[in-house]
């Protein structure tokens, strides 16, 4: 056995291996990953490391320097934990900058998803509009018959038989079946509500419509919206009122509304009602032909022939009804220009619509 | 129609407002100008001149040289053709640079040798006569250098007005003068309708009228006059049928029409030596008795068609068309002038057989004034004694005065009875949410010749004059005066009601929900018109008595592509998706919603199968079962429709994919589950080949949602996909479901499972190999019967194998089995316990063959 050596001895060579130590970590620089330190580790305080080298020295130092070594030897291990686990922390800095660094993706390339989603129609994005706003102001939504007498459709709306008003509308009709003919209007669910319902009634009834007429600007089949209110006491200026709120929301308020006369069998007084031009606001265009006003629907006082029909009594109730192109109002919504494209069932120009307005 | 401002302007001599202004009073009255024209029609230096020399063109006999002063310092030098141009006469002068009609361009030219500044019109040269003799002469005080539209009144505003069908009487200059007039409170000044002169004969003497249907004619009136002028008539006349829309033919027939356009008063003239036995009259034709009209076109009658006759037969379709037979020639001189009033029903009925849609039919149908029949006729020939005096002291030769008889044959029965209607101030205030009081009221009602006959406190009882058929109740009057105060004079308020629930619209919102749902899986929405034909029928391979092949006929199609209303769908579907394929889409889904139309009055179900029985059955939010049993069934139906391919190649390896049933499958299931059908609680069955022939029977299936039928889906049968023009390996992939059933079969809330699982479970795997006949929902009907299950929460088929080392046959399927417990974690030992007894179930219950 050979003599023990002093304090000091040992801790000198506890000192060199901090020398040691900080020359490898000058000599590592910055850009190092976390292998690197795990080697650190085993190089210094691994099995066969500086530090348990040092620990085998310790049975030199004199015994009662023995426990001032160990202090020396302990101090040396954590100061030596504390520089690894700083370095593990770079090293993990490092190692997920070159990965970020090293992911680069072409983000134009096009996605393989299996189907994108669809759209809605036009005219069903109109429809779903203008109920919103009508459920909004309390109205009912109701549906009714394509395939309906002339009843429903003429008689009970006051068309007389044989009178030109049924010209107004050239109607599609059953064979084989009397008195039967595609609706030519949305106003037969009128009748076919008021015998449901008693008042107070604010209805509307969107759906489609037929007419034997096919040119650029009529298709066979179209769209309306028909809607109307009856109580004891409504007016055609409450008429006037519901007819430019539910406009206003559909077209904005800085487009005015006008009402003029004119004529529906089953309305009495009747009008139109006139949106000013949704493309020049009223100073006059190719869309507009110049007046500065776009036709959208018809409406007035339900005529007291047409309450009889359902039998209420005319005396107590009055009410207005109304009846708007869906179509029509959709292409000046969305700015359409041909009536046909909307039937045409063209994917790629449907498909431009949104689902959700 | 077509109206004149001029014209108007006679009837309202106050009348100074603008042309877009009266547009705009019309159409605020409810009389729509839906187009403002202005009539000049010659445009350029066309001026007034006068010849102060005319001399033989040096080098041709036929010529004139003219010298002609137009107010310039020094005259023009013109050479001229005509035989009239004369030394003083005024003409007219189409100066160097000025257009004529069919774009004729005044240049300096050399005529023969002379230069000529200029040229001498005549009205053919001028567009105002399609021939015309000679130039024009101008009065004598006619201003030498002024603008000839001012000096010949050319100068116009045409206004096109859309007339309702109730306002027969607005179908006439009067009509319309009137409804200006009095919105603007002018005067209305009518024209004379009594002629100066009376002959001293009696119409009597030269006709008798015969009325021998007198429901169907109130009135007939005749006059006779002699020594009528069929020239040319008046040029201001002329003008004012052209803007009027109508072409001048004669002075007795331009006459005729123009008196109508005055007053909406169809008239007829004969020539009275046509008319064979001095006699006139009305009655029904007889079946097939022929008739010429003035169209030229021989027309067979029917005992449904009114005829004016004489002594021969038929003379004219009354109130349509008169016959070609007694039409006013060129040589006639004596006439005689039928006024009368035809059933409006009557003259429609003939007028639509025969499709001869008439200015006088068109008149008739509206409804004309029955009381004036008389002044019409007297109207007819003072203005015929107007122009023919006019023609004559314009030196038209052989014209003169008419002789007109001095009284009318009015064979007038039945007098038209009074109608009054009563208006109330309060119900007037009601509708118009404002007092409008009686003096008001009564003067607005009177500027329309409305006149009050009493009125007491509060209420006034009105007379209705003749020519307003449209004027029947209270609302009429009230009508009256809210449009001629204006709409606009009305308030907006909104009505003032009882809140009340509405009725449950929950299935047509449920409509919208699925719309949503289709879109947002993929499809897009088309409308298409529901129509068909025979063809699709067959197209669709449906036996004879398939509920489809019920369908509902159109009397009067378009086309017959399109006669039929559809049964299904699918046909218009295919079509579009066709269509946009054949543009070079590529992957197209579309979807619509619409109705089934099934002709299956009064029969029910009977043999048809289960899933077919709806189409018997009226759609529950459709119809309100008034007069069921005389209706058309119809159902709420969603279609789609699905072409290859369902994936595209794309740059990560991905390979093209076909659009498959599973593809279909996938995206049903996802409709489903955001409308609350989540997987498990929709189910597919093998369908029945009869009910749905246009299926491919190996690719397609019934879905039940809840365990009751929807619809059906798969892939359409090879031979609907070629009759649809889709190649063999390119047959689309297809669904139909029921709205209504689909509304029906909603998931319940009270059926939802309330278990939100909060402790992980654990899954284990098993693989067993059986027949390859064996289906996969056999196996997960066994799994779903496994009494002894308590953990067991989802099953999921994730392989099927067959080939090597699987012998021929048979095939191996693995699922998963997933073990979860709502209360805790789930020990090894629960999970393989129960796995253990639900691997021997499956074992006791399929013919299966564990896998090692």
């Amino acid at each position: 056995m050979t003599d023990q050596s002093p304090l000091a001895t040992f801790e000198q060579e506890e000192q060199k291996v901090r020398s040691d130590f900080n020359h490898t970590l000058q000599a590592l620089g910055q850009s190092f990953d976390t292998r690197v330190v795990e080697n650190l580790k085993v190089q210094f305080l691994g099995k066969k490391g500086s530090v348990t080298k040092l620990m085998e020295q310790l049975r030199n130092v004199d015994k009662d320097m023995r426990p001032a070594a160990g202090k020396v030897v302990n101090e040396l291990r954590q100061w030596l934990d504390a520089q690894l686990s700083e370095l593990k922390q770079k090293a993990e800095t490092f190692e997920l900058q070159q990965s970020l660094a090293s992911k680069k993706l072409d983000i134009s390339l096009p996605t393989t998803h299996m189907r994108q989603s669809g759209s809605l129609h036009p005219v069903t994005l109109m429809r779903r509009l203008l109920l919103k706003e009508f459920r909004k102001l309390g109205f009912a939504v109701w549906d009714g018959p394509e395939v309906d007498l002339e009843f429903y459709n003429f008689s009970a709306l006051n068309f007389k038989d044989d009178h030109p008003a049924r010209d107004m509308q050239d109607t599609f009709f059953i064979e084989g079946k009397e008195q039967t003919v595609l609706r030519t209007h949305t106003s037969n669910i009128q009748i076919h509500a008021m015998l449901n319902l008693k008042p107070p009634m604010r209805v509307v009834a969107p759906g489609r419509t037929f007419r034997c007429d096919s040119d650029p600007t009529h298709t066979p089949m179209f769209h309306q919206i028909e809607g109307f209110v009856v109580d004891q006491n409504i007016s055609m200026a409450d008429m006037k009122g519901i007819i430019d709120t539910f406009l206003r929301a559909i077209y904005g308020s800085h487009l005015a509304t006008r009402l003029r006369p004119s004529f529906f069998p089953f309305v009495e007084p009747g009008g139109e009602v006139d949106l000013q031009c949704v493309r020049c606001s009223g100073a006059g265009c190719r869309l507009c032909k110049q007046t500065g006003w776009l036709e959208i629907g018809g409406l007035g006082m339900i005529h007291p022939n047409v309450f009889e029909a359902v039998d209420l009594n005319s005396e107590n109730y009055t009410g207005f009804a109304f009846g708007f192109g869906i179509d029509r109002m959709a292409m000046l919504k969305f700015g359409l220009d041909d009536l046909r494209t909307l039937f045409e069932g063209n994917r790629q120009f449907l498909s431009q619509f949104p689902i959700h307005l | 129609m077509k109206i004149s401002l001029q014209w108007l302007r006679d009837y309202i001599p106050s009348l100074n407002i603008s042309p877009t202004d009266v547009a705009q009073h019309l159409t605020s009255v409810g009389l729509e100008v839906e187009h403002i024209e202005t009539v000049a029609p010659l445009t350029g230096k066309v001026m007034v001149g006068q010849i102060l020399t005319a001399e033989k063109h040096p080098q041709a006999d036929s010529l004139q040289l003219c010298s002609v002063d137009i107010g310039a310092a020094e005259p023009l030098s013109i050479v001229c053709g005509a035989k009239n141009a004369r030394k003083g006469l005024k003409v007219v002068v189409a100066t160097v640079g000025s257009t004529l009609p069919k774009d004729f361009k005044i240049k300096e030219a050399k005529i023969r040798g002379v230069a000529s500044f200029g040229m001498l019109c005549s009205e053919e040269e001028l567009g105002l006569a399609e021939s015309s003799e000679g130039i024009i002469e101008l009065p004598v005080d006619a201003k030498i250098g002024a603008d000839v539209n001012e000096v010949l009144n050319l100068r116009d505003t045409v206004l096109t007005l859309g007339v309702t069908p109730n306002r027969g009487d607005c179908l006439s200059v009067i009509g319309v003068a009137r409804e200006l007039a009095a919105k603007l409170q002018c005067a209305l000044a009518l024209p004379e309708y009594k002629p100066k002169q009376l002959g001293t004969f009696s119409s009597s003497d030269r006709i008798t009228v015969v009325n021998e249907a007198k429901e169907e004619c109130g009135r007939f009136a005749a006059l006779a006059i002699d020594q009528v002028a069929t020239q040319t008539s008046p040029l201001w006349l002329r003008q004012r049928l052209i803007h009027s829309g109508m072409r001048p033919l004669n002075l007795i027939v331009d006459i005729a029409n123009y008196v109508m356009l005055e007053t909406g008063q169809p008239i007829h003239t004969y020539d009275a030596r046509d008319l064979s036995g001095k006699k006139i009259g009305v009655r029904r034709a007889t079946a097939k008795e022929p008739l010429t009209t003035l169209d030229g076109q021989e027309r067979q009658l029917t005992p449904d068609d009114l005829v004016i006759f004489d002594g021969k037969g038929p003379v004219g379709l009354a109130g349509v068309m008169g016959g070609a037979n007694s039409e006013v020639k060129n040589d006639t001189t004596s006439i005689i002038v039928e006024v009368a009033h035809f059933s409006a029903s009557r003259v429609r009925k003939t007028a639509k057989r025969f499709a001869l849609h008439s200015e006088a039919s068109h008149r008739f149908e509206r409804g004309v004034d029955i009381q004036r029949v008389d002044q019409v006729a007297w109207r007819v020939a003072r203005l015929l004694e107007q122009c023919q005096v006019e023609l004559a002291a314009a030196g038209v030769a052989n014209v003169k005065a008419p002789q007109i008889a001095k009284d009318l044959v009015d064979v007038y029965p039945e007098k038209l009875r009074e109608h009054r209607v009563a208006l109330r101030t309060e119900r007037l205030k009601q509708f118009l949410r404002h007092t409008v009081d009686q003096v008001e009221s009564s003067n607005i009602l009177q500027r329309l010749g409305i006149e009050c006959l009493d009125r007491t406190d509060g209420r006034a009882v009105y007379q209705i004059p003749s020519w307003r058929h449209d004027l029947e109740r209270e609302v009429d009057l009230i009508e009256e005066i809210a449009r001629i105060r204006g709409y606009d004079k009305i308030s907006h308020t909104m009505p003032l009601m009882e809140i009340a629930p509405n009725p449950e619209d929950s299935i047509i919102e449920f409509t919208d929900d699925v719309k949503v749902a289709a879109a947002v899986v993929g499809f897009t929405e088309v409308v298409n018109f529901p129509f068909m034909h025979a063809g699709d029928l067959d197209h669709l391979r449906l036996g004879k008595e398939h509920p489809y092949r019920k369908s509902v006929r159109i009397a009067n199609p378009l086309a017959e592509q399109d006669s039929l209303l559809v049964t299904s769908l699918l046909p218009p579907l295919l079509k579009a998706a066709e269509r946009n394929i054949r543009v070079g889409d590529t992957g197209v889904a579309l979807f619509e919603v619409g109705r089934r139309f099934l002709d299956v009055q009064g029969q029910t179900p009977g043999q048809a199968a289960p899933e077919l029985a709806h189409c018997y059955l009226f759609g529950r939010h459709i119809s309100d079962n008034a007069r069921e049993d005389k209706r058309v069934v119809e159902r709420q139906i969603v279609a789609g429709v699905m072409t290859s391919p369902a994936v595209n190649k794309a740059w990560n390896n991905t390979a093209e994919e076909a659009t498959s049933f599973y593809h279909m499958k996938a995206t049903l299931e996802s409709l489903a589950s955001a409308l609350g059908i989540t997987r498990n609680k929709m189910t597919v069955h093998p369908i029945n080949e009869t009910s749905h022939p246009w299926l491919h029977p190996g690719a397609s299936a019934m879905v039940s949602w809840n365990g009751h039928h929807v619809g059906t889906f798969g892939e359409i049968h090879p031979e609907t996909a070629k009759a649809y023009g889709f190649a063999t390996n390119q047959a689309p992939v297809v669904f139909e479901f029921d709205l209504e059933l689909m509304f029906l079969s909603r998931t319940a809330l009270k059926d939802l499972s309330l278990t939100a699982h909060k402790f992980p479970g654990s899954s284990r795997d098993l693989a067993f190999i059986a027949d390859t006949e064996l289906r996969h929902d056999q196996v997960m009907a066994v799994i779903n019967s496994f009494a002894k299950r308590k953990y067991l929460s989802r099953s999921q088929l994730f392989d099927i194998y067959t080939g090597q080392p699987i012998a021929a046959g048979k095939k191996s399927m693995a699922y998963a089995f997933f073990f979860q417990s709502p209360d805790k974690t789930l020990t090894d030992k629960e999970v393989d316990d129960e796995f253990q007894a639900l691997t021997n179930w499956l074992k006791s219950n399929l013919t299966i063959e564990l896998r090692a």
